[in-house]
């Protein structure tokens, strides 16, 4: 271990700079969490801040990024959302999580959970703006939308296993039947984040699309997925109609015509919004 | 350049951050009895997670009969397993006592509440935005019963093993538990999955 690792013990947390606390967060983040030493609530307290912060940048970052591949205002609009995109299906999970974690007689605190997770998020956060260069080395070179999308969420899936390993790491030893708890888990996460990711988009938008902050509520990613699948194998079209709740009253059917969608036609604006992210 | 090694301001009143909950979970002890607390608390669970599902129907009638199905679905599923599960278990002459099975199940039926909770928010989510309410539902009540029969399993056996440590230890009787332990997870799931197809044509009102 080198003399930078050591210079920043997880017990002195609390006057470590964001760039320190990359460091430690990158290196060993579960050491933050098994300190004996230290109260974790005020842990929590005074590493909530910093961590929410290095989630923002670095989500923030990767969508910038993201944005890129359409540019304008784009690069603001998913700026904001990736962070959303990460913190979101972190928040909705986490009761599945603790009770999952229950089930398999492992009792957490809140608190520490909450740390954990935020934990896992910050980590995720600053390796997605890690890989973010590579991304958009990509996507500079315009791919077609599809590929670009599929970068986008294979990044994210490269940059989340570290981040659920956190997650795990982080979360104390014993319990039984562990691996079902985690499975589960991985289960509702894995599916809260593609379907946040369908209700946040678009992240990715074509080129001569027009720009929004976020879509209609309407379909779900599922169905998308199903959609351009379809749409590969060269059966075109798709409703997508207002679902849920609060997307009901999204009147009109939106007619989407995968088979525009060919590199040498250009789609109408408005046919253009839809899309996988 | 750092600062002490905690920080000065954390009030002398905190417990250790290894207090209870503590780093390394310890399983249930089971000759605690279960709470009546734990049992609403899960009972409670499983109507939200109905509830929660019924904020995507499709209409009102449907959505007033999706709350209590999850809750038919596990406490019919139990409730019609158990008997056979005592009996049988008796007849084999095993050791555990009647009263330490059921609190066994008890447990598992209170775990699978506690799922239940966890997973309304998850389904809230799919029923505000998608018209997958329904389906998130089946996925729940599959984790739901999933997370039963495993700590039902879990708890039965260390129920067992407590009795027959204090009591005597056959070989033969291993084999028999084994075979009553599968026989009532199978025997539960085909009775919940009879259950449910009921309780789905009721919601669905045919």
């Amino acid at each position: 271990m080198n003399s930078h690792a050591n210079s920043t013990s997880p017990a002195s947390v609390s006057s470590t700079s964001l760039l320190a606390l990359t460091g430690l967060l990158l290196r060993s983040p579960e050491r933050l969490v098994d300190d004996h030493e230290v109260d974790l609530q005020a842990r929590l307290i005074e590493l909530a801040p910093k961590l929410l912060a290095l989630t923002l940048i670095g989500g923030a970052a990767f969508g910038v990024v993201v944005g890129s591949y359409r540019g304008s205002i784009q690069y603001l609009y998913a700026g904001l959302k990736a962070p959303l995109l990460l913190l979101l299906p972190m928040l909705v999970g986490l009761p599945a999580l603790r009770a999952f974690l229950a089930a398999c007689e492992l009792r957490l605190s809140w608190t520490r959970l909450a740390l954990a997770s935020l934990l896992a998020v910050a980590r995720t956060a600053v390796l997605a703006a890690a890989t973010s260069p590579v991304l958009w080395l990509y996507l500079s070179v315009h791919p077609d939308y599809h590929r670009a999308v599929l970068a986008m969420a294979g990044t994210l899936i490269v940059v989340g296993v570290p981040g659920l390993w956190t997650l795990t790491a982080s979360l104390p030893a014993g319990g039984r039947n562990r691996p079902l708890a985690h499975a589960a888990a991985l289960a509702v996460f894995g599916v809260l984040l593609a379907q946040t990711g369908w209700l946040l988009r678009p992240f990715v938008v074509r080129p001569r699309a027009e720009i929004a902050l976020f879509r209609p509520i309407e379909a779900n990613v599922f169905s998308s997925l199903r959609a351009t699948q379809q749409a590969a194998s060269g059966r075109y079209g798709w409703e997508a109609r207002g679902a849920g709740l609060l997307g009901r009253d999204v009147a009109e059917p939106a007619e989407l015509p995968f088979e525009a969608v060919d590199p040498q036609v250009e789609l109408e604006p408005q046919q253009q919004e839809q899309g996988v992210f | 350049m750092h600062g002490p090694p905690a920080s000065p301001s954390y009030p002398p009143s905190y417990p250790p951050a290894y207090a209870a909950p503590g780093p390394i979970a310890t399983p249930t002890d089971i000759s605690l009895p279960l709470r009546s607390s734990a049992l609403i608390g899960a009972l409670a669970g499983l109507i939200g997670l109905g509830s929660a599902a019924a904020l995507g129907a499709p209409d009102l009638t449907a959505g007033l009969r999706l709350i209590p199905s999850v809750l038919l679905v596990e406490l019919g599923s139990l409730a019609l397993t158990t008997p056979a599960l005592l009996a049988l278990h008796q007849f084999f002459g095993l050791d555990a006592s009647v009263e330490d099975l059921a609190s066994a199940l008890a447990r598992a039926l209170v775990r699978g509440g506690q799922v239940a909770a966890g997973l309304i928010l998850v389904v809230v989510g799919f029923a505000l935005t998608t018209d997958l309410a329904i389906p998130a539902l089946l996925a729940a009540l599959l984790a739901v019963g999933v997370f039963t029969s495993v700590v039902g399993c879990v708890e039965l056996a260390a129920v067992e093993r407590r009795a027959k440590s204090a009591a005597r230890a056959h070989e033969l009787d291993d084999a028999r538990f084994t075979l009553l332990l599968i026989g009532w997870s199978i025997l539960s799931w085909a009775i919940a999955l009879r259950i449910g197809l009921h309780v789905a044509r009721w919601v669905i009102g045919s």
